[in-house]
């Protein structure tokens, strides 16, 4: 575990670190991302098999020090994760992140504690540089602006999306070196 | 498109004459000399270490897979029957399918005769016919000789990251570029 914290109504919320067992709470997840046509990258549904091998790396990752994830759970249950996957070579100070959060518990304040516990465990692994891309007309430039995240370029048309394009924006932050 | 498959041939601005295929199973030993070339001039590309030829194996077979299944662009120069170059554009996953992420490298010493830009005509035309609507690549902000070419073909720039790579004990920026593909 790496910490507990409130919400504004009490309810507590852990974040740690990411367990085999999470598997289908992760699967749960990404589906129902993909059932709202959340702003994410991924565009389908995934099996429980898919999932597994995605999983399996995931967690073999994080075991070599390439990836870190942070799980938020609320009640038992995994509602959310965000993670950052360090380049290769010599971009290997740098890594890129995802947030991951599901629909009932978003706009509380889980994916910034998301983000921030993040930042502690990616220097852990010696990562410098954080960036992501995010659909320019998600809300989640705003959050990623507030924590901190510059905008460092924009590629028009980047994301297919609900039969139109959108631009992917390009988003880092220096954490530490 | 199958593995080792003639596109067109060329004479370079040297006056030698060059070969566009795709690569081939028999590349194995050229392509792991080639990138351990790379590395060991310090080049201007991601990667720093060396690969075993386990490793380039592993590489080499992705990569011939995903070129028989039409899921990605890879395209090769040949000349004297050597693999001399290479390119490479890998389609992003999901709802940016249509972005092709475009990676390029020419051997030491067949550098500025024009076989990268034929390269990436080649693969530029390839990766429209597997939807690719936009390119992207990522260079060294001290590649200035790279960049000159990749905009000449039309690439421009649309962000950096500060400090985004190590190399030669300091940092430089990662820039990104991009290009638009019209359906001719």
């Amino acid at each position: 575990m790496f910490r507990a914290f409130k919400l504004g109504d009490g309810t507590e919320v852990v974040l740690r670190a990411l367990r085999w067992g999470d598997l289908d709470d992760m699967l749960e997840l990404h589906n129902e991302l993909i059932d709202e046509e959340a702003m994410i990258g991924g565009d389908r549904r995934m099996t429980r098999d898919e999932q597994v091998d995605r999983h399996a790396l995931l967690m073999k990752e994080v075991e070599g020090g390439r990836s870190v994830v942070v799980v938020a759970e609320i009640g038992g249950k995994a509602v959310g994760q965000t993670n950052a996957r360090k380049r290769g070579g010599r971009q290997s100070h740098t890594a890129g992140l995802g947030l991951f959060v599901r629909r009932t518990w978003r706009g509380r304040g889980v994916g910034s504690e998301l983000m921030r516990e993040l930042e502690v465990q990616a220097r852990r692994i010696g990562v410098e540089v954080l960036f992501l891309e995010v659909y320019s007309v998600s809300p989640a430039v705003e959050l990623y602006g507030r924590l901190g995240y510059t905008e460092y370029g924009r590629l028009p048309g980047g994301i297919k999306y609900q039969g139109g394009y959108v631009d992917a924006v390009s988003m880092y932050k220096r954490i530490a070196g | 498109m199958k593995a080792g498959a003639f596109l067109r041939r060329f004479t370079a601005r040297d006056g030698r004459e060059v070969i566009i295929r795709t690569p081939r199973w028999e590349d194995l030993d050229d392509m792991l000399e080639f990138i351990n070339g790379l590395v060991d001039e310090d080049a201007m590309i991601a990667a720093d270490k060396k690969q075993t030829r386990d490793s380039e194996t592993d590489w080499l077979a992705r990569n011939l897979s995903s070129l028989e299944k039409g899921v990605h662009v890879a395209v090769v120069a040949e000349v004297d029957g050597r693999m001399v170059g290479s390119c490479e554009v890998n389609p992003r996953p999901g709802r940016m399918s249509h972005v092709g992420s475009l990676g390029i490298s020419v051997k030491d010493g067949y550098r500025d005769v024009g076989i990268g830009q034929e390269l990436m005509r080649e693969a530029e035309a390839q990766a429209k016919s597997l939807g690719v609507e936009r390119l992207i690549l990522e260079v060294f902000s001290v590649n200035d000789r790279a960049i000159h070419v990749y905009e000449k073909i039309g690439f421009r720039r649309i962000g950096a990251i500060p400090g985004g790579v190590k190399y030669r004990g300091g940092y430089v920026d990662s820039v990104y570029m991009f290009k638009e593909l019209h359906s001719s």
